[in-house]
C-alpha cells in the first residue's frame, strides 16, 4: 500500500509550482533547520510543536502535494517510533499538567509529543521530496558536498528502485498463487526466490553497465541545467529558518 | 528497526550524523580506488534496488510464528566488498527516509551506524574469518549466521543506546535492551541462513563474481573476530531463551506494542534478574568501544595517502 503512495509522491516532484521552482538546496537546508528545531523541544512539549505543522501544510498546499499519499506513508512507517513511545503513559503516571480541567500525566504528554514530532518530521521530509524529486535532492546534496560515488549510487538506486520492486512483487505473487494455503514463504522457498531475484539483478547490472558504457558513462550524472540560487530561494531559506528558530525561542520564553 | 527523528535528541542525532559523514567520506575514497569500480557502479545501484525488492519477500521465522525479511547488509558486503556495501546501505537508508518516510533525515546517521556500519565492516570481517577457517558450505553458513547475529544485535543495541541518550522514552534501559536483543536473535539467525543460501547459490553459479570482490583493505588481526564471536555467542546465549519463550508474533513493531502494554500492567514483564544487567551493560559498552576503534582505524586508513 505504501509503495503505491511512494510512487505517487515520487512522480509529483516533476510537476511545476512555486514550491517546485525553489532551489533544492534552500528546501533541504530549511528542512534541516525545521527538523533540528522540532526535535530540540523538551520531552513533554506538545503545544509548542503545533505551530510547526504550518510548514508541511503550507509547502504541500503551495506544491499541490496530495494529502493522502503523505498520510499513508506517515501511517505506514510509524509503528516503531509510536509503539516504542506507547509505554510512556504506563511508566510515567505523575500528573504534569491540567488540560480543560483534567489532570494529564507526564507519560501521556511525552507520548503525544513523540507522535506529533513524528508526524511533523516525516511529513515535512516527504512533502519536500514531493516538490523536489529525488534526483533534485541528490544534486543538491552533491553541491553541498556529498561524495560523488554516493551521489552516483543514489541516482542509480532511484532509477532501478521501482523496476526491481515490481520484480520482487511478481515473485511474491507467483509464490502466493503456487501455495495459496501458506501465508508466508518458508525459509527454503524464500532463499530460492531471493537467489533468483539476485541473479536477475546481476544480469540487469551487467546490461546496464554495457548500455551506459556505449553511451559514454564516466561515473557522473550531468544535469541539463545546474540551477542558480536566486533571491527568492534566499528569502525562502531565511524566512523559514527564522520562523522555526523564532517559534522555538518563543516557546522557551513562554515555558520560563 | 529504523530509528526515527521523533525519538532523538538533536545532539545525539547530529553526533551520529557527523560520524556517518566521516565514514561515508572514507568509504567513498576507498571505493573509487578499488579495481573494477567503474564496472561495479551500475551493479551497486541495481543491488541497492535488489535490497528493496528482497524486502518484499517475507518469510516465516521458524518457531516464533513471526515473519521477517532480508536486511541485506551482510549479503551486500559479501557480494561487493565492505566499502561498496556500506555506500549501498547508506543509499538504501537515504531512499527509505526520503521516498518511504522510514527513518528520517536527522536519524540517518543513527540508522547508517545501526544498519550499515556493523554488517558492512564488522560482520563481513567475521564472516570471512569463519568461512576461511571452516571450509565448504558449512563455513559459509556458520560465518553468515555468526556475522548476522553480531551485526544485527550490535545494531539493536545501538538503537537502545541512542534512545537512552536522547531521553525521549520512559522505557527502562535494561528492559528495552533485553527486549531488543531478544527479538533480534531469531531474526538474525534466519537472516544469516538466508544470506548463506544466496551466497552458496552465487558461489555455484558465478564464483568469478565473488572472486572479484575487493577484500576491503587490511585484514583484521585474529583477536578481533574472536572477540566478536564472543560477543555474538554471549548475546545469543543471554537472550535466545527469552526470545523463543516469548513467542512474539509479527515483527518488531507489534512486539514493542505488546511489550509497552505489558510493561504498563506489570513492570516485571521482562523478568530480568539483576545479574543479567551487568553482563548486558558490559556487552553494550564493549560494543561501543569495538565500534569506535574500528571506525577510527578505518578513518585513519581512509585518510592515509598510502593506503
Amino acid at each position: 500500500m505504501s509503495r503505491s503512495a511512494a510512487r505517487e509522491l515520487d512522480l509529483q516532484g516533476y510537476r511545476d509550482s512555486a514550491a517546485h521552482r525553489l532551489d533544492p538546496r534552500a528546501k533541504l537546508v530549511a528542512t534541516a533547520v525545521f527538523l533540528v528545531c522540532v526535535v530540540s523541544f523538551p520531552k513533554r512539549e506538545v503545544l509548542g510543536l503545533v505551530p510547526y505543522l504550518a510548514l508541511p501544510l503550507a509547502m504541500g498546499a503551495l506544491g499541490r502535494v496530495g494529502f493522502r499519499p503523505v498520510a499513508r506513508l506517515v501511517l505506514a512507517a510509524s509503528p516503531f517510533a509510536v509503539l516504542a513511545a506507547a509505554a510512556n503513559p504506563f511508566l510515567d503516571r505523575q500528573p504534569a499538567a491540567v488540560i480543560l480541567g483534567v489532570a494529564v500525566s507526564g507519560g501521556v504528554l511525552s507520548f503525544a509529543s513523540v507522535v506529533l514530532r513524528y508526524v511533523l518530521c516525516s511529513s515535512a521530509l516527504l512533502v519536500v521530496v514531493a516538490v523536489t524529486t529525488v534526483p533534485g535532492i541528490v544534486r543538491a546534496l552533491g553541491r553541498l558536498g556529498l561524495p560523488r560515488p554516493l551521489g552516483a549510487q543514489l541516482m542509480m538506486l532511484h532509477r532501478y528502485l521501482f523496476l526491481l520492486e515490481d520484480e520482487g512483487e511478481r515473485l511474491s505473487r507467483a509464490r502466493a498463487l503456487r501455495e495459496p494455503l501458506r501465508k508466508r514463504a518458508t525459509l527454503g522457498t524464500a532463499r530460492r526466490m531471493l537467489s533468483s531475484l539476485l541473479w536477475r539483478s546481476f544480469e540487469r547490472g551487467d546490461r546496464v553497465y554495457q548500455c551506459m558504457k556505449v553511451r559514454g558513462f564516466d561515473g557522473s550524472f550531468p544535469a541539463l541545467s545546474p540551477g542558480a540560487f536566486r533571491t527568492s530561494d534566499a528569502v525562502f531559506l531565511v524566512g523559514v529558518s527564522t520562523a522555526c528558530v523564532a517559534l522555538r525561542t518563543l516557546a522557551l520564553r513562554v515555558a520560563s | 528497526m529504523h530509528m526515527a527523528d521523533a525519538l532523538l535528541a538533536p545532539t545525539v542525532g547530529l553526533a551520529f550524523d557527523a560520524a556517518s559523514v566521516g565514514l561515508v567520506a572514507a568509504a567513498s575514497r576507498r571505493v573509487v580506488r578499488e579495481p573494477g569500480y567503474e564496472r561495479r557502479a551500475p551493479l551497486m545501484g541495481v543491488l541497492g534496488a535488489f535490497v528493496f525488492a528482497a524486502q518484499l519477500v517475507n518469510f516465516a521465522i521458524p518457531g516464533t510464528g513471526s515473519s521477517g525479511h532480508l536486511a541485506g547488509g551482510l549479503l551486500l558486503a559479501v557480494l561487493v566488498g565492505p566499502s561498496a556495501a556500506f555506500l549501498v546501505m547508506v543509499s538504501v537508508l537515504m531512499v527509505q527516509a526520503l521516498v518511504f518516510g522510514d527513518g528520517g533525515l536527522l536519524a540517518l546517521g543513527c540508522n547508517v551506524f545501526n544498519l550499515g556500519f556493523w554488517p558492512s565492516f564488522v560482520g563481513i570481517a567475521l564472516y570471512r574469518q569463519v568461512s576461511r577457517a571452516v571450509p565448504g558450505p558449512r563455513g559459509v553458513t556458520l560465518g553468515a549466521v555468526a556475522a548476522s547475529l553480531v551485526s544485527l544485535e550490535l545494531g539493536a543495541l545501538g538503537v537502545v543506546a541512542q534512545t537512552a541518550l536522547s531521553g525521549r522514552l520512559d522505557l527502562p534501559l535494561r528492559d528495552f535492551a533485553v527486549l531488543m536483543v531478544g527479538i533480534h536473535a531469531p531474526i538474525a539467525v534466519v537472516e544469516g541462513l538466508a544470506t548463506a543460501g544466496i551466497v552458496q547459490m552465487a558461489l555455484r553459479l558465478a564464483p568469478e563474481r565473488l572472486d572479484a570482490v575487493p577484500a576491503g583493505g587490511r585484514q583484521f588481526s585474529t583477536h578481533v573476530p574472536l572477540l566478536l564471536v564472543f560477543f555474538g555467542a554471549a548475546l545469543f546465549l543471554a537472550t535466545v531463551g527469552l526470545a523463543w519463550a516469548s513467542a512474539l508474533p509479527d515483527g518488531l513493531a507489534w512486539s514493542l506494542g505488546t511489550a509497552s502494554a505489558a510493561l504498563g500492567q506489570s513492570r516485571g514483564w521482562v523478568n530480568v534478574d539483576a545479574p543479567l544487567a551487568g553482563p548486558l551493560g558490559a556487552l553494550l559498552a564493549g560494543a561501543v568501544v569495538v565500534g569506535a576503534s574500528l571506525m577510527l582505524s578505518r578513518l585513519r586508513r581512509g585518510n592515509s595517502p598510502t593506503s
